[in-house]
């Protein structure tokens, strides 16, 4: 084999970012420990510490450091691998690969490009890809051509059949463009478009409307034998994004000729791009199924092909892997059943349903439409006997207070449903299922939505059912039905007015209960012990293999939404891993097919489950564990093991009672003052005048905000009355029933540390800074690792706290505790005793397995088989910053500037003897590389602007070029500063979309209007991809960054 | 709608409810094809058996009477999960499935239903009213007779004249026939090798086809009479018989290879590729000696021999080139053979 044995790259694909995801987590950890096994010497670059693959455990060599080319330069010179693998790192790690070939780089260090090669990528990635290399196959593409006049525009519909649709060049939001059906439809368009497009130039494309939108998985190895591991149909079709898209798996509406076109197809694309690993193609299916268009190419693991893995079973990116070694799949056992050959192609016996999770709920200013450009976060899976099966589970998976029936929709008149139907937004299948019960037909509907009308049929099938349930009374067989289609005990209590406690029992009594079946990629065919389940009802179970270990079960993090990410995934894959390595058995129950938790080989037991009380309690009939972890997967995991502790399941470590009352403001409250430790002033308010008053009381500024969220949803930050009216009643309706916390807000620095507890002592890895001062979201801000500002004294005082609250809880395991420095005093802002987002980042710079030891402690160890001594630890590693990540530029409409509510995907971290390095390692990491000098524009809000002169004279200093906008440069000006007034209104836009400023400081008003200036500038420098410092703390230590590593600044230049 | 049980011969009953047919014994088979249901309904090589489908939803497209595999359906019944009445085709696959005669059963644990045929092997069984008895057995003789056609047929008008003898053939097999210029001519199966030569053909296909090949010994004679004279390729049964002409021995294989997702290796050249099949009986690896016939195919799951060349250069494959339904990976077969009826001709 030519990797065999090797030294070998391996490149990730850097921060979580709306379209690069956890998936490639997944694809680049199963790489590496396929490598290691394979007997490489693994190394791995990834600036993003929450990932699994960054992990000392899965590379040999970790460089958590910018996905540069710069970067990847520095560590060939130093590791000098023989061979680098790039296609399981997303675009980014495939655009790297490319522009490191270029530069010669590969070459001139002896190292071979394993897997596809980069003439196949750069073909497969290349403008006329489709024209020339798709077009020379023979495989049909959707035509298109670019006209700069009426005249070119019509000239192109002479050889294309209408509808065509026009999309002017360099709009934002697609403005001016829209269908033509005719020849003077298109002249008219084509004029107004012409019009709209700054650079006078409109797309001319075939519409393909109503057409179905299919994907092919295909794996290939250097011998050229290929298989087809998963057909994907959407059930959205052409127009919205396939991340964005409801999709099923295998095709349900595709008729075999149909189905094998389209595979003969792709991999007569990967044979002649000669991939070896993974390919995914995306085709455009004609309504009748008659005609097909090929609409996408990716040479490389991508987010379908995680989809495919998990709905399937079969370990794409391992297979890729091998493939990159030089295994053939002809030779290679099948790596799901373990016999025969690996180039069986999966068949499943299930149908899999994949639901998108968007960020609305947290951004409701932004654009609610989906279209070509992807807007979720994340996603859901569920594996069912059948569409609805499969469609309710995704459905409770997404973690909504509804499931098929969301209250909003049913507000709604018909006419503004129909408009979601046929302007798709992120409410389309609520829209759909209320129509259906209004009694609008199925088939119309389908025609309106250009959905294929099996789906609207299915879907009208659930609503009759709810109809029977809510009329009829619940007989045995109608009960059976419900759960065969996929309703929960919720929804079946909901629908025919009795509890959900009543449905379970009469369910038991009937002997209505779910079954656990193996996912096999066989269909049954080949027996298999891939211990991967999922639940259903209409059948019975596979058996559970008893091996004598006692197990424990992890609950998983679910989809990935803001606040909730993929660091709560690597805590739930380090836990089952501490559990394996503890001689358990390590169960892991999640939903989510990105992620490394969902690999069913890094647990003893997969259940691919919706994360609610009835889908997980049979998981623990059916294996009888000796507890339960809750304290990994995030505050929806804690909310879980809370209501499982309540019906006798085990809570390991933590136990829920604790839990209650640090989360439970009033005990919590209590306790502080109990211990003496300094707290906001505050109130657990139960109703909204009881708010009033409080708030009264404590007088402004206030946070407020439900207790039990996620990342701030629903806080927010007041300063008056009237902000307080805006707030109070959505806060109460977050969560029902539970109480609203009206804080004093404390203007300062925050702290906060993630704790080590034995239930008696406490361990602290380090305390992390935040940059931005309070108000702004932890999650949000850049942080440093430990500290810097800290004395001794408050580090000591720190310690004693967590030290009498986790003593006094009676915490085990991990807690994180946040403080805020306010005129020199620390107060406790929030506690919570479970794995924090910032685990991952404290482990990885102290090199402490922080999520194994919590495990031990909670399986009963002591700090004294850690081998950990109790207090806080004097920090040896490299200091460390970590920077968010945004994806604000694919949420049009959202406003950049931070705040109280979490709004970034990811983050980067930074390594460096001194901050000022790590700091600049973190911008590059997240994609910012900032020129030694440079141009930077001020724009600071009053209550900030005198700040603005030091800040200035520093980057002037620097020999940065300062502009500012009008008032902040009249204060610069006065004190003698060079300055340029910047343009205001649109001119300034235009500047900045021309990338007139290398960085922009804007710090906001209390009050700004979404329309205002402020917001325009902000959302400019988003999609110019201009970086943007909203706080001056932060502009400051970027200025003393660029001071303190001008030299390494400019040697990277070089 | 009926209540109904399944009762194989090895006393297990399978609950489920469905229609029946006019005759609800058969040999019970499982196939993992996750679409292409009409095609495989309409695959002669199923008659007189059941067939088990292990994906749950059949039907959801309705049925896809567009291409077909023959004239009619010839299981004796479908064993489904979950029978789906999609109307987008047209068609609901399971009126036309009543329309033709066979039963249908929906409502059964399909899952369990394969493991427990791959473990116990194929068996007989019958399908039944709930609760009642009713006896299982193997049925004897071959269903050949019943599939072929009764009299020759014409297709195609090409310049190479080719013979298919009809064991139960495919369409599929016609259709990449006629579409590399070949003028077909369809025989029964019991058609004596002079009868066949004198249709003057530039090349044989021994066809597909249901049961067990070594009852078919006419068959046999026939194409030995054939051997040198013509050249043969022979798919699935047709192979079969062309290598118990050349000597050999078949064997039942425990559940055999149903579905469209089976790996096959090119022995020589440790190429791949997936391929659609169907078929209970293999060709015994301990009976080639002395036969001049070379493994060229085998499958990459069991080993079992999917293909062979014989040293006079008759060849055949086990399973369907011609996919339909199935992946399409290997036409090139078909060109092999028509181009050893081109030299042939010249």
């Amino acid at each position: 084999m030519k990797g065999t044995g090797s030294t070998i790259l391996v490149l990730g694909s850097g921060p979580i970012r709306i379209g690069q995801a956890a998936e490639f987590d997944y694809s680049g950890s199963q790489a590496c420990r396929t490598l290691k096994e394979e007997g490489c010497r693994v190394i791995l670059l990834n600036s993003n510490p929450a990932t699994i693959q960054t992990d000392a455990d899965l590379a040999d060599v970790v460089y958590l450091r910018p996905l540069t080319a710069a970067v990847v330069e520095e560590v060939v010179q130093e590791q000098r691998p023989q061979g680098v693998i790039a296609t399981l790192g997303g675009q980014t790690a495939l655009n790297l690969l490319v522009e490191l070939d270029e530069k010669g780089v590969w070459e001139r260090y002896g190292v071979s490009v394993l897997g596809t090669s980069v003439e196949s990528v750069r073909r497969a990635e290349g403008r006329l890809f489709f024209r020339d290399v798709l077009s020379g196959l023979g495989e049909p593409v959707v035509e298109s051509a670019y006209a700069s006049s009426v005249d070119e525009a019509l000239a192109f519909a002479e050889n294309c059949p209408f509808p065509l649709v026009v999309r002017p060049d360099y709009t934002l939001g697609g403005t001016g463009g829209g269908v033509a059906r005719s020849g003077a439809e298109l002249a008219r368009i084509a004029r107004e478009g012409l019009a709209a497009s700054p650079v006078g130039r409109v797309l001319v494309e075939r519409y393909l409307e109503g057409w179905r939108e299919i994907e092919a998985e295909v794996v290939r190895d250097g011998a050229g034998n290929a298989l087809a591991v998963c057909s994907m149909e959407n059930v959205d079709g052409m127009g919205i994004h396939t991340g964005d898209s409801i999709v099923v798996a295998p095709t349900l509406t595709l008729t075999d000729g149909q189905w094998q076109r389209l595979r003969s197809s792709a991999l007569r694309i990967a044979e002649a791009l000669r991939i070896e690993g993974a390919c995914n193609v995306q085709f455009a299916l004609s309504p009748d199924g008659s005609e097909y268009a090929v609409i996408e190419v990716n040479p490389r693991a991508s987010r379908s092909s995680a989809l495919a893995s998990k709905a399937t079973g079969y370990p794409i990116a391992r297979m890729a892997a091998k493939i990159a070694l030089g295994h053939s799949l002809a030779e290679m056992a099948n790596p799901v059943t373990g016999q025969g050959s690996a180039l069986a192609e999966p068949v499943v016996d299930y149908v899999v349903v994949k639901f998108p999770r968007w960020p609305f709920d947290r951004f409701p200013q932004a654009q609610e439409g989906l279209g070509t450009r992807m807007k979720s976060t994340g996603e859901v899976m569920a594996l069912g006997l059948h569409f609805n099966q499969a469609l309710q589970k995704a459905l409770r998976s997404l973690e909504f207070p509804f499931h098929l029936h969301d209250p909003l929709m049913a507000r709604r008149p018909d006419e503004e449903l129909l408009r979601s139907v046929t302007h798709p937004d992120h409410r389309r299948l609520w829209a759909l299922l209320e129509l259906l019960r209004r009694g609008q037909s199925p088939q119309e509907l389908a025609g309106q939505a250009a959905i294929h009308p099996f789906f609207l049929d299915e879907l009208s099938r659930l609503v009759v059912l709810e109809k029977r349930l809510a009329g009829e009374t619940l007989t045995e067989d109608l009960l059976k039905e419900a759960k065969f289609e996929g309703f929960s005990d919720d929804d079946l209590a909901r629908l025919t007015g009795c509890s959900a406690e009543e449905v379970a029992a009469r369910r038991r009594d009937r002997g209505v209960e779910r079954s656990f079946r193996e996912v096999d990629g066989c269909a049954g065919e080949t027996p298999t012990r891939t211990g991967y389940y999922y639940g259903v009802f209409g059948a019975a179970s596979d058996e559970v293999p008893a091996d004598g270990r006692p197990s424990v079960l992890v609950i998983g993090s679910g989809p990935i939404r803001i606040g909730q990410g993929i660091e709560f995934d690597f805590c739930c894959v380090k836990a089952a891993l501490a559990l394996r390595r503890l001689g358990l058995r390590a169960l892991m129950v999640n939903n989510n097919p990105e992620t490394v938790s969902t690999d069913h080989d890094l647990s003893d037991g997969l259940y691919f489950e919706p994360l609610t009380v009835e889908d997980v309690l049979p998981v623990i009939d059916r294996e009888c564990p000796l507890g339960v972890l809750a304290s990994f997967g995030g505050q929806s995991a804690l909310k879980l093991g809370l209501e499982l502790e309540k019906r006798g399941v085990p809570l390991l470590g933590t136990a829920g009672d604790v839990i209650r009352s640090a989360e439970d403001r009033g005990l919590f409250s209590a306790l502080l003052d109990d211990l003496g430790v300094a707290q906001p002033p505050g109130h657990a308010a139960a109703t909204p005048d009881e708010a009033r008053q409080a708030a009264a009381r404590l007088g402004y500024p206030l946070m407020v905000r439900p207790s039990f969220v996620i990342g701030g949803v629903a806080m927010r930050l007041c300063f008056n009355e009237q902000d307080l009216e805006e707030i109070v009643e959505l806060a109460f309706s977050a969560e029902k029933g539970q109480s609203v916390l009206i804080d004093r807000f404390l203007q300062g620095r925050e702290f906060e540390v993630d704790a080590l507890c034995d239930g008696e002592s406490v361990f602290l890895p380090g305390i992390f800074e935040h940059l931005e001062p309070a108000g702004i979201h932890s999650g949000d801000s850049m942080a440093l690792f430990p500290d810097m500002s800290l004395t001794d004294g408050q580090r000591r005082e720190i310690v004693e706290t967590v030290q009498a609250l986790s003593a006094s809880l009676g915490v085990k395991g991990l807690m994180n505790v946040q403080f805020v420095l306010n005129e020199g005093r620390l107060y406790v802002i929030e506690a919570n005793p479970r794995a924090s987002r910032t685990v991952p980042i404290a482990s990885k710079l102290t090199g402490l397995p922080l999520v194994e030891m919590a495990v031990r402690l909670a399986c009963g160890q002591s700090f004294s088989d850690l081998a950990i001594t109790e207090g806080l630890l004097d920090h040896q590693g490299p200091r460390g910053v970590k920077v968010p990540v945004f994806s604000t530029e694919k949420l049009p409409g959202v406003d950049a500037q931070g705040g109280v509510r979490m709004q970034s995907t990811g983050e980067s971290l930074g390594l460096g003897d001194n901050f000022g390095v790590a700091l600049m390692e973190a911008l590059a990491g997240a994609g910012w590389t900032l020129p030694a000098r440079g141009r930077v524009l001020f724009s600071l809000a009053d209550k900030a602007k005198h700040q603005a002169p030091a800040l200035a004279a520093a980057f002037s200093a620097l020999g940065w070029e300062v502009e500012a906008t009008k008032g902040t440069a009249t204060l610069l000006e006065r004190w003698g500063l060079k300055v340029t007034v910047a343009a205001k209104g649109d001119a300034l836009v235009e500047a900045m979309a021309d990338r007139r400023w290398d960085l922009v400081v804007n710090v906001p008003g209390d009050h700004p209007e979404t329309i205002s200036d402020g917001f325009r500038l902000r959302r400019a420098a988003v999609e110019s991809s201009t970086l943007c410092l909203h706080a001056v703390e932060t502009a400051s230590a970027l200025a003393v960054a660029l001071a303190a590593t001008a030299g390494s600044v400019r040697k990277k230049g070089l | 709608m009926e209540v109904l049980e399944l009762l194989l011969q090895d006393g297990t009953r399978w609950p489920g409810w469905g229609r029946r047919g006019s005759d609800d014994g058969g040999e019970v088979v499982f196939t993992t094809l996750s679409n292409g249901f009409s095609q495989a309904l309409t695959d002669p090589s199923f008659a007189g058996q059941i067939v088990v489908f292990s994906f749950p939803m059949v039907g959801c497209y309705g049925a896809d009477l567009e291409v077909l595999e023959s004239a009619r359906i010839w299981p004796r019944g479908i064993v489904t999960s979950l029978p789906c009445h999609g109307t987008s085709g047209g068609t609901d696959l399971f009126r036309w499935i009543e329309g033709s005669g066979l039963f249908w059963m929906g409502g059964v644990d399909t899952r369990r239903l394969v493991c427990h045929l791959r473990s116990r092997g194929t068996l007989a069984g019958r399908l039944l009213p709930a609760g009642t008895e009713g006896s299982v057995a193997a049925e004897g003789g071959s269903p050949v007779p019943l599939v072929s056609t009764p009299v020759p047929r014409e297709l195609g008008g090409g310049g190479l004249r080719v013979v298919v003898v009809d064991y139960g053939v495919k369409e599929g097999i016609l259709r990449e026939l006629a579409s590399r210029d070949c003028r077909v001519t369809v025989v029964p199966h019991d058609w004596e090798w002079s009868e066949i030569l004198g249709l003057c053909p530039d090349g044989v296909l021994l066809s597909n086809g249901p049961g067990d090949p070594a009852l078919l010994s006419h068959e046999i004679g026939q194409i030995r009479g054939l051997l040198g004279k013509v050249p043969l390729f022979g798919i699935c049964l047709g192979m079969q018989l062309l290598a118990l002409a050349l000597g050999t021995k078949t064997e039942k294989l425990p559940f055999g290879h149903r579905g469209g997702n089976q790996p096959v290796i090119d022995v020589a050249t440790g190429r791949g590729f997936v391929t659609s099949q169907n078929h209970g009986y293999a060709l015994r690896e301990d009976s080639l000696a002395g036969t001049g016939i070379t493994v060229t195919y085998r499958h990459g799951g069991d080993g079992s021999i999917e293909g062979f060349r014989h040293d006079g250069g008759d060849w055949g494959v086990q399973f369907h080139p011609e996919a339909t339904p199935g992946p399409r990976d290997c036409p090139h077969l078909f060109d092999r053979f028509i181009a050893q009826c081109r030299e042939a001709k010249s």
